[in-house]
């Protein structure tokens, strides 16, 4: 049933407020910008290690391009199938042949602190596709390894219909993706 | 009762139903300022004769009919509708009449995507609430009791190139008016009559138990499993005089896709959608093969929601346990499948549905790439899907 938290009463109170809601909505547009770069750098140690996502991108076509990102005219990054990995190849949409945006702000920072998951969000309608919908599951489908290698297990608990159980061999995978995440994040941020 | 923290509807079409609902589209497309139709259906429609007793509708009306294109294909395609686009333009319309089954009607929204985005390709606009354009009014006679098309702003189309089926859902897809007149699904023979009642069936089942369920749409889809449970296996029996059971099907198939149309379908329509791009499978009949078994497969997350199927489907009331009663409801499903099977050879195996083992592979692929599968309860990974579709094979 609907029951408000304690933080969302008092964001509620806060919103009262002219200033607060400038300020809120700033903090939101930074985090973002912040969050889908960190995103383009997982995109990128992932895929460069994970025989699932390997096999993912065994169809997709060389120099694929899709966007994520908050319409209209939010916080965007386009990212590129370059070899057997995804690269991000800057913000903004630089001719996507697929863009999947949130509808607005505070749906994005929802997905991307983890708050709800991506498919609870599609679920309430909170997204909006641009190109081939097959091409969006792929997508997906990349996003959730994405996040079963990076999150912690009582996130995925919350935010995933089924967890998948994880093999030792796994676990030393997670450890490779952390360490190619450091230099990948080098590379996105300068 | 299942409430969501959140949860949205909407439905805006005007719904006319009735013996002899059809005579009244003249005076409809008046009040909507709309003067010349284009007719979009197919030939098994046409040689029914269902649009001679639509033509008769505009005797002595002042609306016409510029042009009748009978060429909407089997799950209408991006091709056909390019070209009914340019039809529609060249011969000065100013509104769609589908009069057909699902094909027919979708073939309708597409053309009507490619005209209002403006563009020369339905294919530059594929997506999920992409259309930004308001789209051009559509009255949508369903000559099938299926897919609810008449009411769901979303539109199935094949893709051509591709081979692959295509979901275009967005609010203004939804058509304007749905026409319900008994007489139109009078002549459709009992194979397709309990194929596409399976499709509504399956519409209004997976609307209950997916994640999209919500208090609204649970009323719709009652109403549907309980009219299909009364009628359908009349409907196929006896189709061509009981107009009751025409009449209850056409109600139902409208009912379940009110409700699919906003919570959505699941796992059973990601592999029938499936085995209809890679192997033509009709589409109802995929989803009336596959329903049991996807049932069985989402019972351990949903068997509440499963069980409270049973007393619509017509099980005596009775038994707490929700997953037995869930087991009930799926049996009923069961049953009537067979019945149907008996009464006019509907296949209860994909294998008879024109699917070989070889395929298997190749439609999970396409599945997993269906839009539906985020509405299901449970994740469905390549294994699963595989292993849905050997049990169903
Ligand atoms: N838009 C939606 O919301 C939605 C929902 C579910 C399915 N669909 C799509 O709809 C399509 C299937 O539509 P359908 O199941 O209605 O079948 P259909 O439109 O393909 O028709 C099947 C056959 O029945 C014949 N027919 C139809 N009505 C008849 C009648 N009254 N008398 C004699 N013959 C008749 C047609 O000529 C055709 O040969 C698929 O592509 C499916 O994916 C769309
Ligand atoms: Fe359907």
């Amino acid at each position: 049933m609907l029951e408000l938290t304690l933080v969302e009463k008092s964001m509620l109170f806060a919103r009262g407020f002219k200033a607060w809601r400038r300020i809120e909505s700033m903090a939101k547009r930074l985090y973002m910008a912040i969050a889908l770069r960190v995103f383009g750098a997982a995109f990128d140690a992932v895929s460069s290690i994970s025989a699932e996502c390997e096999r993912e991108l065994a169809d997709w076509e060389e120099g694929r391009r899709f966007a994520l990102g908050v319409e209209p005219k939010g916080p965007c990054i386009t990212l590129e199938k370059k070899g057997r990995r995804i690269r991000m190849i800057g913000t903004g949409l630089k001719d996507p042949h697929l863009s999947i945006l949130f509808k607005n702000l505070d749906s994005a920072v929802m997905v991307f602190t983890t708050y709800m998951g991506v498919v609870q969000a599609t679920v309430e309608n909170r997204a909006l596709i641009k190109g081939d919908n097959g091409r969006a599951m792929e997508v997906i489908r990349i996003l959730d390894i994405i996040m079963i290698y990076l999150l912690p297990g009582f996130i995925l608990k919350k935010n995933f219909r089924t967890v998948p159980g994880f093999t030792r061999s796994q676990y030393l995978v997670m450890l490779r993706i952390y360490a190619a995440l450091i230099p990948a994040l080098v590379r996105t941020f300068f | 009762m299942h409430m969501p923290n959140y949860y949205q509807h909407y439905s805006p079409g005007r719904i006319v139903a009735g013996y002899g609902a059809l005579d009244k589209i003249p005076s409809i497309m008046e009040r909507l300022g709309c003067r010349t139709a284009m007719v979009v259906t197919d030939k098994g429609v046409v040689g029914a004769g269902l649009i001679t007793c639509v033509q008769q509708a505009f005797e002595g009306t002042s609306c016409t009919i510029a042009h009748v294109f009978d060429e909407a294909p089997p799950d209408s395609s991006n091709i056909a509708s390019n070209k009914l686009a340019r039809l529609f333009e060249q011969y000065g319309c100013d509104l769609f009449l589908a009069v057909g089954g699902g094909s027919s009607i979708d073939t309708a929204k597409a053309a009507n995507i490619v005209i209002s985005e403006k563009t020369d390709d339905l294919l530059k606009i594929q997506g999920a609430e992409n259309i930004e354009a308001d789209l051009l009014p559509v009255i949508a006679v369903p000559t099938t009791a299926g897919t609810g098309s008449e009411a769901t702003k979303a539109a199935v189309i094949f893709n051509e190139e591709k081979k692959v089926k295509m979901l275009f859902s967005a609010d203004q897809l939804c058509p304007t008016v749905a026409v319900l007149d008994p007489r139109m699904t009078a002549t459709a023979p009992p194979k397709i009559t309990a194929a596409t009642g399976l499709d509504a069936l399956t519409h209004a089942i997976e609307a209950s138990i997916n994640l999209q369920k919500n208090p609204i749409e649970d009323a719709f889809a009652k109403a549907a499993i309980e009219l299909i449970a009364k009628y359908l296996v009349r409907a196929t029996e006896n189709g061509a005089t009981d107009m009751e059971a025409r009449y209850g099907m056409a109600n139902a198939a409208l009912f379940a896709g009110i409700a699919f149309s906003n919570s959505t379908v699941g796992v059973v329509h990601s592999l029938a959608h499936a085995c209809g791009a890679v192997c033509h499978v009709p589409h109802g009949m995929a989803n009336g093969i596959l329903l049991p078994w996807c049932l069985e497969f989402n019972l351990p997350r949903v068997a509440a929601h499963i069980a409270e199927l049973a007393g619509p489907l017509g099980a005596e009331p009775g038994g707490n346990d929700p997953v037995e009663r869930a087991g009930r409801t799926i049996r009923l499903v069961r049953e009537l499948g067979e019945r149907l099977h008996r009464l006019c050879g509907l296949p209860l195996r994909l294998r008879d549905a024109g699917v070989t083992e070889q395929n298997l592979p190749h439609i999970v692929e396409v599945a997993l790439n269906d839009g539906c599968l985020i509405y299901n309860p449970l994740d469905v990974t390549r294994n699963d899907a595989l292993r849905l579709l050997r049990n169903a094979f």
